[in-house]
Parts: structure tokens; sequence; C-alpha cells
């Protein structure tokens, strides 16, 4: 993607990544009423996902976590709802203190790059204490050059990315230690295969966390799996259920979920989401296309492409014709 | 972890073991080589319903089978006596069965013949230790064995799920316990994928005076090849870096002793008594010395001078070879731990050391000849004893330094962290740092 291309503003494959979650949770309300679940996530300044949720599912029982006493105070001010109740806690405190009492949809939304490994920490201490049926989301940066970039020094020679990627891969080795796959080599730190070693790290640390849950029959299901660059980050996000082996047959028939075309049930592959920055001009042209015509068609009809290389270009009007009844429409507003 | 999962481990532990003594039995003349486990292969396949190891490593012969193998236990004397393996057949293998289902099938092809040997339920729960052996034409496509074990047990089904992190455990493990025997050679599938292993190397400066060297130690003590060696793998930690260590626990696994007998690892990287750490001046292990790592090798073709337990799965702490050899663990752990301690408050002092000094592969350590080195000296002047303790680096002695730790509100750290770096993010030992600095000049200058 040419920089010219990104909307930074707009983070509109975010957007997209969260209206997949509202539509992940709409089919597993057909097995377990979602609208009666806590919502438990951070919220920030907009607590837009609590807007969805509550829009969606109308919970009642909602909980935003804020560690920065500055956007705390923004958050309490902005708070939509009366039934999200604001907390000043860190994420570690809270998974501490957790007690599960009825069921829970967690998110942790994680930003920080350096703090994998607390992240995952913390995300497993979570998944020992929910309940059957609770249902978390994750999300990981996963960008090769939060690990480590290389800045040039005037009189050395510029580095390879070979030897980029090896130094790469020892800071993950350092931060994940004993959780990193065996067999991780430096190949694996690419945009491409990073999301790949964190979602094995997840499922040993998802399955390392169930296992005093042997006997209740529990298991942590996948459901779906994302990878979308917003900006200058890569992150990975997945979302799981808890379930009890004895009713995996009658989830799956209920939820459809196999039908879903954004589905992962099984552990390590994602899908990716990069829809590119769309004009509302050009929307409104590519939808009036939608769902009938190809990739190539499209293109031919806009008469330019949204990339010099092309194939780009196609790998974005593809990604869009999967996902552009998630796209978020921005507009100006005057209240 | 959880002990059945423990007990299971070794039990395919043992298993593997075993395909490794059929290499070694089936392969004497090659032992001596730099990669005598080349182009052998063991392949470990398991689900809620099966397990099955199949090996390329030569099969059991007959003889061993008739007399051993199938029996609980294993006489004192056996073929194997000078060879240089540590497995125990009979009880292995029973033991391994036993823990995971309640039938299985041994086949084994050896380039003389080959059998199969069933083991039912009903036997696994009798008194009569008799086996029917049936003799076949080549069942395996070269000689190996093969062992199927079905009827699981239900308590080992729900570990050998999917959702177990066992899958993960025992690739780490095998890692860990063969990482010499795969690295010379031996190849290890686990669900159809390759367990690979973590080369250890430690940092050693070969250029300067006083420096950053490993300490190592070569013998031949009664017929047992001695080699040990012990440094640092990763540079000491800065005072944030071990700050985060000990919240989070990320890598203490690579710190600490390994021993190996026979290429087999029998103790991995433990930091407690057994291996000298807590006793005789050396202190406990803390993290602060997570980056201090030590390996010794005991090899002999007399497996029973090897200070292993029976199981196999640890040091015999009675042996007498052990503990003369631990004298020699614990003064070069002292070295580093008493380097560690002098070096903390210099850090940057210690990091132009570690930074000069280069990994060097445990292979490459191991196979020095200290005959031929003018560093080695002589241990007590004995012919076969040699080592290598060179002095290590030590902060300056004029202008020493010394280290200040205050703690302060955060909003105040944040506030000049703002004021002097136009950063609130940046680090509260930098803001003390460009405190003390400026304050320091404007001293100078005064007087």
């Amino acid at each position: 993607m040419s920089g010219a291309a990104v909307a930074y503003h707009l983070r509109q494959n975010k957007a997209v990544d969260r209206h997949l979650f509202i539509d992940l949770l709409s089919r597993l309300n057909r097995y377990t009423p979602i609208g009666l679940y806590k919502y438990i996530s951070f919220g920030g300044a907009f607590l837009e996902d609590f807007k969805l949720i509550h829009s969606y599912f109308g919970n009642k029982k909602m909980v935003s976590l804020e560690n920065d006493s500055t956007a705390f105070k923004r958050q309490s001010f902005n708070v939509p709802l009366s039934c999200i109740e604001c907390l000043e806690k860190d994420s570690k405190d809270f998974v501490d203190e957790f007690e599960s009492n009825g069921n829970t949809i967690v998110w942790l939304d994680y930003a920080d790059a350096g703090k994998t490994r607390i992240q995952i920490q913390e995300f497993e201490t979570l998944v020992t204490k929910l309940a059957k049926n609770d249902i978390i989301k994750l999300t990981l940066n996963a960008n090769p050059d939060s690990l480590y970039k290389y800045t040039a020094v005037r009189g050395q020679p510029r580095e390879t990315v070979e030897v980029q990627n090896q130094t790469r891969l020892q800071r993950l080795t350092d931060t994940l230690g004993d959780y990193l796959p065996n067999g991780t080599g430096p190949d694996d730190m690419t945009m491409a295969k990073l999301p790949e070693v964190l979602i094995k790290v997840i499922e040993y640390a998802a399955n390392k966390a169930m296992t005093g849950r042997r006997v209740e029959d529990l298991f942590f299901q996948p459901l779906s799996s994302f990878a979308y660059v917003d900006g200058y980050h890569q992150m990975l996000t997945l979302s799981g259920i808890i379930l009890s082996k004895a009713d995996k047959r009658e989830f799956l028939e209920k939820t459809g979920i196999r039908k879903w075309g954004a589905a992962s049930l099984t552990w390590g592959s994602y899908r990716k989401i990069m829809v590119p920055a769309l004009t509302a001009r050009e929307k409104v042209f590519i939808d009036q296309l939608l769902p009938k015509k190809s990739t190539s068609a499209i293109h031919k009809k806009l008469k330019f492409y949204f990339d010099s290389d092309i194939s780009k270009s196609s790998e974005m009007v593809d990604n869009y014709r999967l996902y552009y009844r998630y796209y978020p429409n921005f507009h100006r507003v005057l209240f | 972890m959880l002990t059945r999962d423990i007990e299971l481990q070794d039990a395919i532990l043992d298993l593997l073991d075993n395909c490794v003594d059929g290499i070694q039995r089936s392969h004497k003349k090659n032992l001596q080589s730099e990669k005598p486990y080349e182009g052998f292969w063991a392949k470990i396949n398991f689900n809620e319903r099966k397990f099955q190891i199949i090996d390329n490593c030569g099969g059991i012969p007959l003889e061993i089978a008739e007399k051993y193998a199938f029996m609980m236990g294993r006489p004192e004397k056996s073929a194997d006596d000078d060879l240089p393996t540590v497995g125990m057949y009979g009880i292995g293998m029973k033991r391994a069965i036993f823990k995971m289902g309640q039938q299985c099938r041994v086949v084994s092809h050896t380039k003389a013949e080959s059998f199969e040997v069933t083991i039912s339920p009903q036997w696994m729960v009798n008194d009569d230790w008799n086996l029917p052996l049936n003799l076949l034409e080549k069942p395996l496509h070269e000689p190996g064995t093969l062992i199927d074990i079905s009827h699981i047990r239900e308590s080992i089904q729900k570990i050998f799920s999917e959702t177990s992190p066992f899958q993960k455990n025992l690739r780490d493990l095998i890692s860990q316990h063969y990482s010499y025997i795969i690295e010379k050679g031996f190849k290890v599938f686990v669900n159809d994928e390759e367990v690979r292993v973590k080369q250890v190397s430690l940092l050693w400066d070969k250029s300067a005076q006083a420096r950053l060297a490993p300490y190592l130690y070569q013998a031949n003590l009664d017929g047992v090849d001695v080699k040990l060696a012990v440094g640092f793998y990763t540079p000491m930690l800065k005072e944030d870096e071990l700050d985060e260590e000990q919240q989070t626990r990320r890598s203490k696994e690579d710190a600490g002793w390994t021993i190996m007998c026979n290429d087999r690892v029998v103790v991995f990287n433990d930091k407690t008594r057994l291996t000298g750490w807590g006793e005789a001046g050396v202190p406990n292990y803390h993290s602060q010395f997570i980056g201090i790592t030590g390996v010794v090798y005991f090899q002999s073709n007399d497996a029973w001078k090897l200070p292993i337990t029976t199981t196999k799965r640890g040091v015999d702490t009675s042996s007498e070879l052990y503990l003369y050899v631990k004298d020699f663990m614990r003064e070069g752990l002292k070295k580093f731990t008493n380097y560690t301690n002098q070096w903390k408050i210099d850090n940057e002092g210690e990091k132009e050391i570690s930074a000069s000094a280069t990994a060097i592969k445990l292979e490459e350590i191991f196979s020095i000849d200290p005959n031929a080195e003018k560093e080695w000296s002589k241990v007590k002047n004995r012919p076969n004893e040699f080592k290598l303790n060179i002095p290590l680096a030590t902060p300056a002695q004029e202008n020493p330094r010394k280290q200040i730790k205050f703690t302060r509100p955060f909003e105040e750290i944040q506030l000049l962290a703002k004021y002097l770096f136009d950063d609130i993010d940046a680090k509260p030992g930098e803001v003390g740092e460009e405190c003390f600095e400026q304050v320091l000049k404007k001293a100078r200058t005064k007087a």
C-alpha cells in the first residue's frame, strides 16, 4: 500500500474488524443469549464498541477499563449509556480480581507492542477463570517492525532483511520465552508469518489455561482471527468461546458458524482485512456493482487502480468485496 | 504442569531412548563419527484413540526380545555391556505402554529377522509374563521398530487431545533432552512436525587480556570422558530488564546446568543445590544470574560408570564421579556469579565487554584439544585433567562507580521527562541520569 492511500484518521480496517465481531456475536446469539452477557472491554474515549454491542444486543451490564487517569476522566465524560460502568483500572488488576458470575464477553484490546508476554499471561489467567460459553477476544500487535527496525548508522553498511529478522527473532524469543513454538525461525518474522506464530502462542496459552478444566470437559474453541494494518501497525485479533466438549456439535449446528465466510475454527490460519480507503463516490460506485461483479470487472469500470502494484490493488478490491457490508461510512455530522 | 503429564512425557522419552539404543546397537562402528545419528529418525504420532512410534533405528534383535525386551525388568548382564546405551528395555517399554493404553502391537525388523508381539488388555492384568512372538517377513521398509498403542486410557485421551498443550510441551521437552543427539543428525517428528533444537553458545572474547571467557574443564576419569563448560549465553540484564523478568518470568528456562550422559540430557537447566547453586559459597539462583548457563558431558562405553539414576532422568548425587566433578561446576559457577555481582553497578562498562565477545557454539568448545592450547592448565599436574580458568574483566579500581537509587512520584518524573526530553514516556532512569548530569556540569563550572 502506498502511503498516500492510507487514511490514517479513519481506521477503516479496525472498523471492519469491529463489525465482524458483531457479526460473529449475532451468530453466537442463536446458541446463547448474547444480550444477557456482561460486556467488558477497554472503551477508550469514544466507547465505540460499547455503543455497537448495546445497539445490536441491548446488553445492560457493561464495564469499561482504563488505566490512564486523564483518559479515564474523558471517558467518564463521554460515557454514552447509563449502563456502562467506567473503572480506572489496569488490565492486570482486572484479570487478577476477576470473578465469574454470569456469562461474560471480554475484549482484551491491547495496543502496547513491547508487552506481548504480559498480555499473553493476562489472557491465560483470564481464560482459567472464564465460565462455560464465555466469549473472549484478544488484540495483539503483530508488527515485525515493532520487534526491531533498522535505523541507518552513518558509515556502516545497511543491514539486510536477513540480519534484521535474526534480531527480531532474538527479541521475540527474549519476550515470549517458553511460549514460543518450537522451530520458530527468522523467516517467520514477516508481516504475513508473524501473526501465525502469535496464533500458535495464543493456542498454547489457551490450551494451557484449560488443563485445569479437564474435569469440566471444557475447551477453548477459536472462532475467528484477523490481521489488519491501520496506519503503521499490524494488529492481530482472535476470538474464541469456552465450550463443553459435549455441546460442540449443538454449538456448530445452531450457530451455523461453519458457513460463516469469516470464521477460523481451527488454530493456525487468519484472514487479512485490507479494504482500501474509499471516497464516498468510489464506495457508492463499487457498491452498485456488488455483489455480482468480479474484481477485474470493477477495475475495468473504475479505470484506475488503488496501488501502482496491480496485484496489490486487486487484493484490496478482493478484500473489499468480502467485507463491504462491514465498511464504515464516515460523514461529517452537525449537531 | 500436572504430574500425570510429566509421567506421560517420561514414558514417551523412554520409548525414544529405545530408538537411540537401537542405533547404538546396530551401528557400533559409526558412533565416534561427527554425525553418528545422521539418517536415523523416529516419528511419534498420537491422538485421542491411538499412540504410535516408528523408527528406522535397526529394530530389536530377536535374542534381546526373547530374553530381555518383553521381560519385566532386565537382568544385570546383557548383550549391550560394551555399548554406550542407557536404555533398559523391559522396564521402559512396559512402563510406557502400560501408562498410555491397554492394547499394543510391537513390530521389529532387523537385518537378520522380523517379528511381532501383540499385548492384549487381558495380558496387561495377568501375572503370566509369556508373550507369543510371531516371526514375520520384512514388515517395515527398513530395519526399525513400530509400536502401536490403542485402547488409550481415559485420562490420557484428554492429554492427547488436540485442545491440550501437550503437543508443544512434548516437542519442547524432546528438543531439550535430545538436543545433542538431534544436532548429531537424529530426526524426531511429533505429529508430522519436525522437532528443532536451539544450539547452546557461550560468549567468548578471545582478543583482549582480562575479558569474558567461559570456564572449561576436560578429563578422563576412570574410563569416563568428562567435558564441562560454563559461562554467559546472553549479556547481563539491565536494571529495568531485571524488573520485567521478575514480573513475567520470561526466559528463565535457558539458565542453569544441563547434564548429559552418553549424548542424552539427564538434567536440564537446573538451578538448585543438585548442581551446586546455593552451596559452598555459591549464591542461590536469582534472576540476575539469568545469563549463566553450564553444560557437563559424561561419556563412557560402560553405562554403569555414568552418574545417572536408575530412572535415567536424573543425576546420581551419591556418585563419587559426580561429586568430584561438582567441585569444578561450583568453581566455574562462582566465577560468573562474582562477575555479575561486581559489574551490576557498572552496566555500561559490562555492555562494552560482552558486546566485544562472540557466541561460540558448545560443539566447538567441546572439540577443543587442551593439549594443543597454551592457556589451559593441568589440574593438580595430572596428565589427563585440564581446565581453562582465565581471569575475567573487573571494573576499574581507581574512581570506582557507585549506584544511586531513589523513588519519586510518577507524576513528577513525567513532568521532568516532558521538560527534559519532551517525551513523557522517557524511562525514569534516563530522567534521573540527565538531572544528575546537568547538576554535575553546574557544580564543575563553579568549582
